[in-house]
């Protein structure tokens, strides 16, 4: 589980996890990021598969909801970083009410 | 019955849709056969039907982009036939993809239909890897040196998935006539070095549906062949019932897609003259 989760740990963590599911090197993802904005569109069968490596890099179980797996919510590295980071959220308030 | 053939994809999608709105929106028995089916799509076709269907994908997310459609029959940014162990790398993406996919009110997709059938004795049944290993043995040459490969070996019973075709529905697990699957089963014709393609629909929906269906099969089509190291030749697909949905979508509106369609498609000259 990581300990800093902050918005860069977590698109990391999606970036490394598209390279792997691309076969590609991480210079290539990085190159077409920078040719994009700074974002890249993905294929939302691509974001699912990403979806699930973040969650057991994360650590903190079943984040993302049925109601989150919208196509166009899964089609960019900033998408899925905004659908993580506000689960991320979510989480850690419940977790302080529970506490 | 209706039969259109047209080489490309969009063109055959834009005139089977043209041909059920002249129709009355409905049509029993509507073949559908694609010629080239990898040549490039028509973009004033897609983008038009992307655009509708975006206008129209309401809160219940019934209405999917084309590519969503065609991601739930082959989910093609899973194959890259050039990496390495290319079947095994799909099968294992797909997997993964899966495990966010049983969070769905409904997980279940044709692809996992076509790689985990829900066989009789509970064990998922990898339908796609057992086509294409029988088809690279049934290429052998044959013992003693005699024929070829069999053509029509892969158009055997319906009764179970262990046979030459690609079965989605499920008997005693599908019961719901109106709900998935749609699409009922696809055969494979081997024709010297191309293997031909034909799906079965028990019932299309042409706008939400049909377009996406295409691409899908076009790709299942292009995974064998390429496994295979054959060439993907003809793709056809029969809807025994095929619907225009002027009762979801107004035949108005459908209509008006039509003519967007047709306009897309007329060349500039023609527009101007």
């Amino acid at each position: 589980m990581v300990t800093e989760l902050n918005k860069p740990a977590v698109r990391e963590m999606i970036i490394e996890s598209l390279c792997d599911v691309r076969d590609a090197d991480r210079a290539d993802i990085d190159t077409e990021i920078a040719a994009h904005e700074n974002d890249l569109r993905i294929d939302s069968k691509e974001g699912e598969a990403i979806c699930i490596d973040v969650e057991d890099a994360l650590g903190l179980g079943e984040l993302l909801e049925a109601s989150d797996l919208k196509p166009e919510e899964l089609t960019s590295i900033s998408s899925l970083t905004r659908l993580f980071m506000g689960r991320i959220a979510e989480q850690a308030v419940t977790g302080k009410d529970a506490a | 019955m209706h039969a259109i053939t047209n080489e490309n994809l969009s063109l055959a999608w834009n005139e089977a849709l043209q041909h059920l709105i002249e129709n009355d929106g409905k049509c029993v028995h509507l073949a559908v056969a694609i010629t080239r089916p990898l040549d490039p799509e028509v973009d004033a076709v897609r983008n038009t039907l992307d655009q509708f269907i975006a206008e129209r994908r309401g809160a219940d997310g019934k209405q999917w982009p084309i590519s969503t459609v065609a991601n739930t029959m082959f989910p093609g940014a899973f194959y890259r036939p050039s990496r390495e162990s290319p079947r095994e790398r799909l099968y294992e993406l797909h997997a993964k993809a899966q495990r966010m996919q049983q969070r769905m009110a409904d997980p279940e997709s044709y692809f996992n239909r076509l790689v985990a059938y829900p066989g009789a004795d509970g064990k998922p049944f990898n339908q796609l890897e057992y086509i294409v290993q029988r088809l690279i043995k049934q290429r052998q040459p044959r013992k003693g040196g005699r024929g070829g490969p069999l053509s029509s070996a892969y158009e055997l019973g319906l009764s179970v998935p262990e046979g030459g075709d690609l079965r989605v529905q499920a008997p005693g697990q599908d019961r719901n006539i109106m709900s998935f699957p749609c699409l009922s089963q696809i055969s494979f014709t081997l024709e010297g070095e191309k293997l031909n393609l034909a799906a079965l629909y028990r019932n299309q929906y042409f706008i939400s549906r049909a377009y996406g269906n295409y691409v899908g099969l076009a790709r299942i089509g292009n995974f064998i062949a390429s496994e295979v190291g054959v060439q993907l030749g003809e793709i056809l697909c029969l809807a025994t019932h095929a619907d225009a949905e002027f009762s979801g979508l107004t035949k108005g509106r459908v209509e008006q897609l039509a003519h967007s369609l047709r306009a897309a498609l007329t060349p500039v000259e023609e527009v101007s003259a």
